[in-house]
């Protein structure tokens, strides 16, 4: 009895494409595949430092003529993505869409074509979602994305992949993330911010009355779901999320704690009514998909505060981002 | 009724050219587009479109790549269907929140609601289900996905530029002058012609259409409203598309059954109807003209001597 083929496998190594793979999450996701003994090929924009570098918002790009030049894969991960905040119906939106969407199908179709037992993951988002009250399922989800240009840009992907899946048999998951955190991000995001001004022993301060509900996940987390997805050959929708909503009162206060822990200044977060709240989604991610086929066992968020908390206090500095939050391991943390 | 400055997109298509003289007719100041006068694949359109507009503008964006099947879309097909159904009306909504408008009609289709819940469906024959705007949602072609896309970007500008809109989710439209489609058009048009009616979808698939005159109404109604949001418009039957085909065949007189055509066989579909209570309430929509009596009508027209006059040319009229 002969093996099953492995396509595209080398010395049977898997080989996947990752694109997105030089931003925040991209290099967690990096970790997490060679932590798998995958071969990551990773696109990312010009002067990026990626395996492949290519402007994907470039109207007459061949993405066919990329996937053949890559070569058979395993799986794609497909992350890219303009986050241009504040372009809704415009031309920065439009690139959105493009970069976002239309690449999306053109990569999943054209990996299919090459290398038909690819698997293909698409990297979502919360943003999907536009108003809704309590826990969503990720397999019956509010039908009306976030009234901005970069979730109507993830739905658009989501339903494209979808109807292209179905004429050409590809096999592919989305993995919609929430609020992403953890070292490595940017530092003036709300995590880092809370966590900058207790180790200065300042209160931080949570604009509105911070009491919306959100998710938090943290990254090694999301690349693991991403990672699972992927090699496990998942197929329908999951939440990248913890599955635990807090308010952002608790969220400042959990990164309050993370720092009195190690040793830095206790102080107390508070909320500044006068000035507007950033946020206003409001709900919680239901994960059991991610946690019964993927195995997902959430990192607790006083864990990895306090890990991040470290690389805040370190100078928070990305070539330190992997050693403060090492990848999990396909068999969950050790 | 106030008379309003109008713009319609897609102006000299089957139902945009009604549109206009419907709209005429009551008074308002209509000023039509179409494809030659507006490159929604371009982003010249923004600049084109913008001197239309102004905050006591309606525009009504019809103008979209419709293909002859949405369900055989190809890959190419698809670039040019979100280059011109994504992108183009994102330009013209871009052009509205630049220099204002009143509201904005859209023409949506009942197709981005789709096969819904699959998981549920009985295509035995059980129950109808009833599909709302509530609906899950699972638009099953490229068509219907860039037009829900177009949806979604009318919600975006109304929370950032608040200017409210209308999408009708409307049935397949068809009647006299519509462009032949796969569908409804294609049975009439072979039905008027003595040629053999065949389906290119299974037989017991359930399917909306609407009669151009009521489509036409409804977008009227949206445009004199103040409703906002996503409204179905369908002739409020309950059609499979078998019903479609024996339809077109008995206005035309044919004694022959139609044949399953090459997407023939049992449907995979659940029995789904289209409620369109909310028109009626949001809109005081109310269809008027029946299946049989719309087949009668395209037949008539069909097999009419050509006798129309030439077509009025189609120019940009600048505002003073």
């Amino acid at each position: 009895m002969t093996a099953p083929l492995e396509v595209g496998a080398s010395a049977g190594r898997r080989r996947v494409v990752v694109t997105g793979s030089q931003g925040f999450v991209g290099r967690h996701l990096r970790a997490a595949l060679a932590l798998r003994g995958v071969e990551v090929v990773g696109v990312g924009r010009p002067a990026s430092g990626a395996e492949i570098e290519v402007d994907l918002a470039r109207r007459d790009l061949d993405v066919a003529a990329l996937v053949r030049a890559i070569g058979p894969v395993d799986g794609v991960i497909d992350m890219a993505a303009i986050i241009s905040r504040g372009s809704s119906v415009d031309a920065a939106a439009r690139d959105n869409l493009h970069v976002i969407a239309t690449r999306a199908v053109e990569w999943m179709e054209a990996t299919h074509a090459l290398s038909p037992g690819a698997h293909f993951t698409f990297c979502s988002s919360l943003k999907m979602y536009g108003p809704a009250a309590g826990p969503i399922d990720p397999e019956h989800p509010p039908q009306e994305p976030d009234p901005w240009s970069y979730g109507c840009a993830k739905a658009l992907a989501e339903r494209l992949l979808d109807v292209a899946a179905a004429r050409c048999g590809a096999t592919w998951c989305t993995v919609r993330p929430t609020y992403v955190y953890g070292p490595g991000q940017h530092l003036h995001n709300a995590i880092p911010m809370f966590l900058r001004k207790a180790w200065d022993g300042e209160a931080p301060v949570v604009f509105g009355h911070g009491l919306e509900v959100r998710d938090d996940v943290y990254v090694p987390d999301l690349a693991y779901t991403l990672a699972e997805a992927c090699l496990r050959r998942a197929t329908g929708a999951f939440h990248g999320g913890s599955g635990v909503g807090m308010t952002l009162l608790e969220v400042a206060r959990a990164c309050c704690d993370a720092v009195a822990d190690l040793g830095g200044p206790r102080v107390a977060p508070r909320a500044d009514p006068s000035r507007p709240a950033k946020w206003w989604l409001d709900r919680t991610f239901d994960i059991t998909r991610s946690r019964e086929v993927l195995g997902l066992r959430p990192t607790p968020m006083a864990e990895a505060l306090r890990r991040e908390a470290l690389w805040v206090q370190g100078g928070g500095r990305l070539e330190d981002a992997i050693a403060a939050a090492p990848p999990i391991p396909p068999g969950g943390p050790s | 009724m106030t008379e309003r400055k109008i713009v319609v997109t897609g102006a000299t298509g089957g139902i945009g050219r009604r549109l206009e003289d419907a709209l005429a007719r009551r008074g308002h100041d209509v000023a039509p587009i179409g494809h030659a006068d507006l490159e929604l694949d371009h982003d010249d359109a923004v600049a084109n479109l913008a001197p239309h507009l102004g905050s006591d503008v309606v525009v009504v964006h019809l103008a979209a790549r419709h293909p002859f099947d949405p369900a055989m879309t190809t890959s190419a097909e698809r670039r040019a269907l979100l280059e011109t159904n994504v992108h183009g009306t994102m330009r013209v909504l871009e052009a509205c929140r630049d220099r204002g408008a009143a509201r904005v009609v859209f023409a949506s289709t009942v197709e981005v609601v789709g096969a819904a819940d699959p998981g549920d469906a009985d295509a035995g024959g059980a129950a109808a289900r009833e599909v709302d705007e509530t609906s899950r949602l699972r638009p099953p072609s490229d068509f219907a996905v860039t037009k829900l896309a177009g949806e979604d970007h009318l919600r975006v500008l109304h929370e950032e530029a608040g200017i409210p809109f209308v999408a009708l989710r409307l049935g397949a439209v068809y009647g006299p002058r519509m462009p032949v489609r796969a569908g409804i058009t294609s049975y009439l048009a072979d039905a008027a012609a003595g040629r053999p009616v065949s389906l290119e979808r299974p037989a017991d698939d359930p399917v909306d259409v609407v009669f151009v005159d009521d489509a036409v109404a409804a977008l009227v109604l949206a445009v004199e409203s103040s409703a906002c949001g996503v409204l179905a418009v369908t002739d409020g039957g309950r059609h499979r598309v078998i019903d479609l085909a024996r339809a077109a065949l008995v206005a035309a007189g044919g004694a022959d059954d139609p044949v399953d055509g090459p997407g023939g066989g049992p449907t995979r579909r659940p029995r789904l109807v289209t409620r369109i209570d909310r028109a009626r309430h949001e809109l005081g929509y109310e269809p008027r003209v029946s299946l049989a009596e719309g087949a009668n009508q395209v037949v008539a027209w069909l097999r009419a001597p050509p006798h129309e006059p030439p077509s009025r040319p189609r120019v940009l009229r600048s505002r003073s």
